[in-house]
C-alpha cells in the first residue's frame, strides 16, 4: 500500500510519566497523576486540581541534557523532551530538514505571563509568547533545519498536527515528519477555565452521571510519520499506521457543543470514511471525554449516532493525566498505539453511574481483546472536532 | 494531480497615507458591518481580528460566488491579542477573582476561523496555523495540497493580524532608550482568498506552488528559488516581478545577484506596513497586476500603466522564508 503512513517513533511526557513506557505502566496499574497544583504561584496554587508535569523547569532541562536559550518556555521543554524520545525510537539521530508540525494553545504563555506586563525589558519575552516560536524552538533545540509551522486550534490541535503532517507525506512533499502537541500549564488557561466553571473540585469522572467538570493537565506527546517510500530508503520496526483523520466544525458555539453532536459526528464519519473502514471494524475508541457536562454528552450521542446499537469499547484516558488541551490528541494517539500493541482497552477511571442520555457505559476495567482499529477524538473551542484512526501493522497488508 | 486557482481576493490594510507619520503603531479604520450580515449585538462583542476576517471572508466569497466553501483555513502571527491581552491583564488586576470568561473564550487563536464557520453556517474543514511571517503560507500550504489533491473543490484561506493597546504600552516600555527605526511601522490587516481546483469565470490567478523553507549555510535562497522555478518548468527570466518582503535578512537579491537584478521588484512594506501577516497583500497585489487593474495606491506598486505580468514570484524572507508562483490564466 503506497499511501500508507507508517508510525515509527512516540514520545511523550505527562503527570503520569516521563516516557511512554512510564505511561504505559501507570496506565496499567490505574495510576491517575491529579493532584493540586504544585509549580505555578497564586490563587490556584496547592488547591486547584491538576495533571502536572512532577518536575520544575530546570528539572525539564536537566532531563533533556541540553542547553536551552534564554526564557525557554515549559511548553517548549515537554515538547524537546518527547520529540526527543519519538526521534530515538524512529533511529533518527539528525532531525535535518525533516518538517515540525505542532499543536500548542498555550505555547510561550506560561514563561511571557510570569514577567507581564513588565517583561524584565526583555524583548525576547515577547517573542516566546508567538505560537510559532514554540515549532521554531523546537526545531531548532533538535538540530533541525527544516519547515517548522504550529497549529493552533485549541484542544484539537495535536491531532490537526498529526494530520497535515499525514498530507505533506501523501502529497510527497516530505517522507518523514515530526508531529504532535504540547502544552504546560499556565495561569492564563487555569483562570480561564476557572472563569468558565469547567473546573471540578474532585479528580475528574468521565462519562459519569456525576460529573462536575475537567481537571486541567500538561504534557507533550509526539509522533514520527514516515511514507512507504521512506521505509524502502531505510526499513524500521512499525508501531502502527495512521489509517484515518479528519477535522469538521461544529458551527454552533465558540465553546459549547450542539445537541446533537454534529461536529463530532462529522469528523468520526470522514474519517472513517478515509481509512476505508466500517464503524464496527473500530475496537476500542480513545474519547474526548473531558468529564465536562455538556463534552461527554454530545459526545456520546455522536458516537451513538456512528455506531448504533454496537458502540465498541470506548474510555478517557483524561482521568489520568487531565485535559492537556493542544497537547490531548498527541498524548492519546500514543495510548492508541500503546492499545493496539498490548491489545488493551484503557479503564475509564472512576465511572459509577452512567448518564441518562445516552446511557453508554464506557470499559471501567483494563479489557482485553483483539484491538486492531482504534478511533481517537478531540474537540475544542471554536467548534473544533477532529478524529484520528490508527490501526495495526497488519490489518494494512 | 489538479490545479489550484484563486477566484476571490479581499484585504485589509492600512491606508497608505497614513504611514506618513512619526507614530510607530498605526491602527486601521475599518467599515461598518452589514447589520443584516451580523446583528449589531454581535458586532459589538467581536475583536477587531474576528471583524476584519469577515468583512475579508465574506467579500472574498461574494467575489468567487462561493458562500459555501469545503473549508475555512486562517493564519495568524499573534492571535486575538486584544483579547488575550484582556484577560492576562484582568487576571493581574484582579488577583484571580471573578474573572469573566468573555476575553478568555474570545483569545483562542482559532476564534476568526471559527466565527466566520459560526456566522456561515459552515461544517467543513476548520484550521488555523500560528508561525510567525509564515502564518499564511501555512494556511496557505495546507489549501493547496488539499486540492491537488483533489480532497476538497473550494477552500477560503486568509490572514488576520491585529494590534493591541496594552501590547503597544508593553513593546514601547522595552524600546523606550533605543532608537526609534521609522521603517519599521507596525501595523495591522486581513486578507482572505477563495483556492478551488475549478477555473470559472471568476477565476483571477493560479497559484503554481507553494515553498517554505529554511536556508542554511550551504543553501540560499537564490538556490531555492532557481530549484523552485525548475520545478515548475520556468526560467528566472519568464518571471515578470517579483514582490518582497523581508525582515530579519536582507533579500537575497537586493545585494545584486546577477541573475535576479533584471527583473521587476516590489518590496511592498512601503505600502502597508509590518504585520506578521502582510503577506496578504502581495498575494492580493499580484492577482491585480495578473488581471491589468490599475489601481489607487502608490506609483511604486503600479507605475501608473498595466504591466501584461504573467508569471509573478512572492517572496518572504525572514526567520523561515517562504515562495509563491502566481500566474496568469
Amino acid at each position: 500500500m503506497n499511501n500508507a503512513i507508517a508510525v515509527t517513533g512516540m514520545g511523550m511526557i505527562t503527570a503520569i510519566g516521563d516516557d511512554v513506557a512510564q505511561n504505559y505502566h501507570s496506565l496499567l496499574r490505574k495510576q491517575h497523576g491529579i493532584k493540586p497544583l504544585q509549580h505555578i504561584a497564586g490563587k490556584h496554587q496547592a488547591g486547584t486540581l491538576v495533571g502536572e508535569v512532577p518536575w520544575t523547569n530546570q528539572e525539564l532541562v536537566e532531563k533533556l541534557g541540553t542547553t536551552v536559550p534564554k526564557y525557554s518556555s515549559r511548553t517548549s521543554l515537554l515538547a524537546a523532551i518527547a520529540a526527543k524520545e519519538a526521534l530515538t525510537q524512529a533511529a533518527i539521530t539528525d532531525l535535518g530538514n525533516i518538517p515540525v508540525i505542532m499543536g500548542t494553545s498555550v505555547a510561550g504563555m506560561d514563561i511571557f505571563e510570569q514577567y507581564f506586563p513588565h517583561l524584565n525589558g526583555d524583548r525576547t519575552l515577547i517573542q516566546r509568547r508567538d505560537v510559532g516560536d514554540s515549532a521554531s524552538a523546537l526545531s531548532k533545540l533538535l538540530g533541525g533545519n527544516g519547515f517548522a509551522t504550529a497549529i493552533s486550534t485549541a484542544c484539537s490541535s495535536a491531532a490537526n498536527a498529526i494530520s497535515f503532517g499525514a498530507r505533506l507525506l501523501l502529497s510527497g512533499r516530505a517522507e518523514r515528519v515530526l508531529v504532535g502537541g504540547s502544552d504546560a500549564l499556565s495561569r492564563f488557561t487555569i483562570n480561564g477555565f476557572d472563569s468558565l466553571m469547567l473546573l471540578s473540585d474532585k479528580p475528574n469522572r468521565p462519562f459519569d452521571r456525576n460529573r462536575n467538570g475537567l481537571n486541567l493537565g500538561e504534557g507533550a506527546g509526539f509522533l514520527v510519520l514516515e511514507s512507504a517510500k521512506a521505509l524502502e530508503k531505510i526499513p524500521k520496526p512499525i508501531l502502527g499506521y495512521l489509517t484515518g483523520f479528519a477535522n469538521a466544525n461544529d458551527a454552533f458555539h465558540q465553546t459549547a457543543t450542539s445537541d446533537s453532536g454534529e461536529g463530532a459526528y462529522l469528523a468520526m464519519k470522514e474519517a472513517l470514511t478515509i481509512s476505508r473502514l466500517a464503524p464496527d471494524a473500530i475496537d476500542y475508541i480513545n474519547a474526548h471525554g473531558t468529564a465536562t457536562e455538556n463534552n461527554d454528552r454530545t459526545e456520546a450521542i455522536a458516537i451513538q449516532r456512528i455506531f448504533g446499537d454496537n458502540v465498541p469499547s470506548f474510555s478517557s484516558t483524561k482521568a489520568y493525566t487531565g485535559h492537556t488541551l493542544g497537547a490531548a490528541a498527541g498524548i492519546e494517539a500514543i495510548y492508541a498505539l500503546l492499545a493496539i500493541q498490548h491489545q488493551l482497552a484503557f479503564a475509564n477511571l472512576r465511572f459509577e453511574t452512567a448518564m441518562e442520555q445516552p446511557a453508554l457505559q464506557p470499559v471501567t476495567d483494563h479489557r482485553s481483546s483483539s484491538i486492531k482499529h482504534v478511533l481517537s477524538n478531540s474537540f475544542g473551542f471554536g467548534g473544533n472536532c477532529s478524529t484520528l484512526i490508527f490501526s495495526d501493522a497488519e490489518s494494512l497488508y | 494531480m489538479q490545479k489550484v486557482y484563486i477566484n476571490g481576493s479581499s484585504v485589509a490594510v492600512i491606508n497608505s497615507a497614513q504611514l506618513d507619520t512619526t507614530e510607530r503603531w498605526i491602527k486601521i479604520n475599518l467599515p461598518k458591518i452589514d447589520s443584516e450580515l451580523v446583528p449589531p449585538a454581535a458586532t459589538r462583542r467581536m475583536s477587531k481580528a474576528v471583524k476584519m476576517g469577515i468583512i475579508c471572508g465574506m467579500e472574498a466569497m461574494r467575489q468567487a460566488d462561493c458562500p459555501n466553501p469545503d473549508g475555512i483555513l486562517v493564519g495568524t502571527g499573534k492571535g486575538c491579542l486584544v483579547d488575550s491581552d484582556k484577560f492576562l491583564k484582568a487576571i493581574i488586576e484582579q488577583k484571580e477573582d471573578f474573572l469573566s470568561p468573555t476575553a478568555f473564550i474570545q483569545s483562542t487563536h482559532n476564534t476568526v476561523a471559527g466565527q466566520i464557520a459560526l456566522l456561515t453556517k459552515n461544517s467543513g474543514y476548520n484550521m488555523t496555523y500560528s508561525q510567525g511571517r509564515i502564518s499564511f503560507e501555512s494556511a496557505a500550504l495546507d489549501a493547496y495540497i488539499q486540492l491537488t489533491m483533489n480532497e476538497h473543490i473550494s477552500l477560503l484561506v486568509g490572514a488576520v493580524d491585529e494590534l493591541s493597546d496594552i501590547s503597544i504600552e508593553i513593546n514601547n516600555a522595552i524600546d523606550r532608550d533605543q532608537i526609534n527605526d521609522t521603517n519599521d511601522i507596525q501595523t495591522e490587516g486581513a486578507g482572505f482568498f477563495v483556492f478551488s481546483n475549478q477555473k470559472d469565470s471568476h477565476t483571477l490567478g493560479e497559484l503554481k506552488d507553494i515553498d517554505i523553507y529554511r536556508n542554511t549555510a550551504d543553501h540560499s535562497s537564490e538556490k531555492q528559488i532557481g530549484e523552485f522555478l525548475k520545478k515548475n518548468q520556468l526560467t528566472i527570466n519568464q518571471i515578470d516581478t517579483i514582490i518582497y518582503s523581508s525582515t530579519t535578512v536582507e533579500a537575497p537579491f537586493s545585494t545584486g545577484s546577477p541573475i535576479l537584478e533584471k527583473i521587476n521588484k516590489i518590496k511592498y512594506n512601503s505600502q502597508t506596513g509590518i504585520f506578521d501577516t502582510d503577506i496578504v497583500f502581495a498575494f492580493d497585489l499580484a492577482l491585480k497586476r495578473l488581471n491589468d487593474q490599475t489601481f489607487s495606491t502608490s506609483i511604486s506598486l503600479n507605475e501608473g500603466k498595466i504591466q501584461h505580468d504573467r508569471n509573478i514570484l512572492i517572496c518572504n524572507f525572514g526567520e523561515q522564508n517562504s515562495l509563491m508562483l502566481l500566474s496568469r490564466c
